[in-house]
C-alpha cells in the first residue's frame, strides 16, 4: 500500500518548495489501538501527521490520549492496526525534569543521550534556553524555577532533540492562565518552523484551537482522521482563521459546540 | 521556605548551630564530673573528665598510634565499602532476579553478630589486618548497597518516558541521569555506614590479637585493642580515653560526609543566574 497518499489535510502549510508532491507524512496510524490485560487503552485510530502542521486533539480523561502519544513516541506497540512514525520527541505530562539539575543540563540530556560532549551541549542548551525566554537561568536548579519555567526548560529540551515530530502531553496543564497565555506564544512561535509538525493533546477546548491547525478528537470509539475519511465517520471539525487566534475568530460558540458534541458521542 | 525574622536558620546564624552540639557535649561532661565527685566514685569504676583528660595526655603516644590504626582499618574498609556497595546497588537495581537471589544473603550477612564473626575470621583469614578490613565491609557495606538500590529507583516515572523516547542506553541513564540524582541517598548510606564501620573496627581490633600490654613497643592494635586490655588491667580511665578518641572519629568522619553532600548540594545548584530575576 501507499504511504504517501491523499491523506494531506487541505489546510497543510508549508509544502515543499515546488507545491507538487505534498510532503512525506511524519506518522501514519492505521487503525492502530492498544490494548492491555483485557483493557482497551486506546481504541483505533487513524492519523496521518504531515511536516509543519500542528494538531490539536481533544479528548475527555482515560480516551487514551497519553497512550496515543506512547505509541508515536515508540515507548509502546500497537496490538491492532499500524503504527508507523518518523523519530518523535515526547514532552511527558508533568515536564520530566530531574529536579536536582540545573535547566541547561535538562535541557542539554538529548544532546548528552546522542553523545555531545558536555561543555558543547551546554552551550547549546543554553542559546535554546535563551530562546525559549529563559536567558540568564541556565545555571539556576530546576526545582528553584516557577511551573511556568519549568515547562519552558521542558520545551527547550524537547526542542533539542533535533526531531521533526514533537508530541506534547498536556503541557500547559499545570500552570496558572496568564502563563498559559505566555507559553501558547512560544509555543506558537516554535510551531511549523523548518517544517517541524506537533501533536499537542489536551483536554481544554480554548486552547486546543488556538494552537492548531487541525482539531481531532478522541472519543472511546476511537479517532478517524477528516483527512482519510471512512463511511459513516463524524463530519471534520473545520478551523476558520490561523493558529494564535482564539475561539472568537476561529469559529466561535458553534465550533465549540461541534467539539463538544464529538467529545460527547 | 518562608523564614521569619528571629527564626533564622542555620544560614542565618551559623555560630549557634556549631555551639549547639558542643553545649550539649559541655553539659554531660559537667554532669559527668559531678557525679564522679559528689558521690566519691572510685575511678576504677568510672573516671571522672578530668582523670580521662589526664590519662589522654599521658598515653598520648600509645594512644596516637592506637588511632591512627583504627583511622586506616575504619578508612580503608570504609572506601571499598563504598565501591562494592555502590556497584552492589546498581547490579540489583539493574536485574531485578539479581535483587531477589541477594537480598536474603545481605540481610543474612547483618544477622550475624560481630562478636562471633570476628574470632572465626580471624581463623580464616590469620591475624593482622585482612580480617579486620573484613569485618568493616561486610559491615559497612550493607547501608551503602541498599540505599544505592533505594535511591536509584527514585528517578521520576515522567523523566524514565523521555531517557526510553531518547533511545539512552543503560549505562548513559546511569550517568546522565540515575546516579546524579541518587547522590544524596547515597550519602545517606555512607553516613550509616561510618558509624557501622568504628564498631566494626572496634570489635575486630579487640577480639583480633593476643593481648599485649601498653609497654611493649612491638604494639600495633586498635583502639579497640586499647579498651580491650586496659579494663582488665583496671585501667579505666585509659579506655575511656580510647573511647572519648573513637567518637571524635566517627564525629569527625560523619561531619566531614555532611560537608560534602553540602557542596554537592551547592555545586549543582549552581551559582549563576541567582542574581536575575523570574
Amino acid at each position: 500500500m501507499s504511504i504517501v497518499d491523499d491523506s494531506a489535510p487541505a489546510t497543510a502549510p508549508r509544502t515543499s518548495a515546488t507545491g507538487t508532491a505534498p510532503p512525506a507524512p511524519l506518522a501514519v496510524l492505521q487503525r492502530a489501538g492498544v490494548a492491555h490485560g483485557g483493557h482497551t487503552l486506546l481504541a483505533p485510530v487513524d492519523l496521518t501527521v504531515v511536516p509543519g502542521e500542528t494538531v490539536a486533539i481533544v479528548g475527555r480523561s482515560g480516551a487514551g490520549k497519553t497512550t496515543l502519544l506512547h505509541l508515536l513516541a515508540g515507548l509502546v506497540a500497537p496490538t491492532t492496526g499500524a503504527a508507523t512514525a518518523s523519530p518523535a520527541a515526547l514532552m511527558p505530562q508533568r515536564d520530566g525534569l530531574m529536579p536536582w539539575a540545573t535547566a541547561r543540563d535538562n535541557a542539554a540530556l538529548p544532546l548528552r543521550v546522542a553523545g555531545t560532549r558536555r561543555d558543547a551541549a551546554r552551550a547549546q542548551a543554553e542559546t535554546q534556553l535563551a530562546a525559549v525566554g529563559l536567558a540568564g537561568l541556565g545555571g539556576r536548579r530546576v526545582n528553584r524555577l516557577s511551573g511556568g519555567q519549568r515547562q519552558r526548560v521542558a520545551l527547550a529540551r524537547t526542542l533539542l532533540t533535533g526531531r521533526a515530530l514533537l508530541l506534547l502531553d498536556e503541557p500547559f496543564a499545570a500552570v496558572d492562565a496568564l502563563t498559559r497565555d505566555e507559553l501558547h506564544e512560544l509555543l506558537l512561535a516554535h510551531a511549523g518552523a523548518d517544517g517541524r509538525a506537533m501533536l499537542l493533546v489536551t483536554h481544554d477546548v480554548d486552547e486546543a484551537v488556538r494552537l492548531a491547525t487541525r482539531v481531532l478528537v478522541l472519543g472511546a470509539g476511537g479517532l478517524v482522521d477528516p483527512a482519510r475519511p471512512a463511511p459513516g465517520a463524524a463530519p471534520a471539525i473545520q478551523l476558520a482563521g490561523r493558529p494564535g487566534q482564539r475561539l472568537s475568530e476561529r469559529g466561535g460558540e458553534p465550533l465549540r459546540a461541534a467539539i463538544l458534541a464529538e467529545l460527547a458521542r | 521556605m518562608i523564614t521569619l525574622p528571629g527564626t533564622a536558620d542555620g544560614a542565618g546564624s551559623p555560630w549557634r548551630s556549631r555551639l549547639a552540639p558542643l553545649l550539649t557535649i559541655g553539659v554531660l561532661v559537667a554532669g559527668w564530673q559531678a557525679l564522679v565527685r559528689l558521690r566519691h566514685l572510685d575511678p576504677i569504676v568510672l573516671p571522672a573528665p578530668t582523670e580521662v583528660a589526664a590519662a589522654l595526655w599521658r598515653d598520648r603516644s600509645l594512644l596516637l598510634a592506637a588511632l591512627e590504626h583504627t583511622a586506616l582499618v575504619v578508612g580503608a574498609g570504609l572506601l571499598l565499602a563504598l565501591a562494592l556497595g555502590v556497584l552492589c546497588g546498581i547490579a540489583m537495581h539493574r536485574a531485578p532476579s539479581l535483587r531477589r537471589a541477594l537480598e536474603p544473603l545481605l540481610v543474612g550477612s547483618q544477622a550475624v553478630p560481630v562478636p562471633i564473626l570476628a574470632p572465626l575470621l580471624v581463623v580464616w583469614l590469620g591475624f593482622g589486618l585482612l580480617p579486620q578490613l573484613a569485618i568493616v565491609v561486610l559491615v559497612a557495606f550493607f547501608p551503602v548497597a541498599i540505599a544505592t538500590r533505594d535511591a536509584l529507583a527514585g528517578l521520576a516515572p515522567e523523566t524514565d518516558l523521555v531517557l526510553r523516547n531518547l533511545g539512552a542506553s543503560h549505562g548513559q541513564r546511569l550517568r546522565l541521569a540515575e546516579l546524579p540524582g541518587a547522590l544524596p541517598g547515597i550519602l545517606t548510606g555512607v553516613r550509616l555506614a561510618v558509624v557501622f564501620a568504628v564498631i566494626g573496627a572496634v570489635f575486630a581490633d579487640a577480639t583480633g590479637q593476643s593481648a599485649t600490654t601498653a609497654a611493649d613497643p612491638t604494639f600495633s592494635g586498635g583502639l579497640g585493642r586499647v579498651v580491650a586490655d586496659a579494663v582488665p588491667q583496671l585501667q579505666t580511665d585509659r579506655a575511656f580515653a580510647a573511647i572519648v578518641l573513637l567518637v571524635l572519629l566517627s564525629l569527625l568522619l560523619f561531619w566531614s560526609l555532611g560537608g560534602v553532600e553540602r557542596r554537592l548540594d551547592r555545586r549543582s545548584s549552581g551559582s549563576h543566574g541567582k542574581a536575575v530575576p523570574e
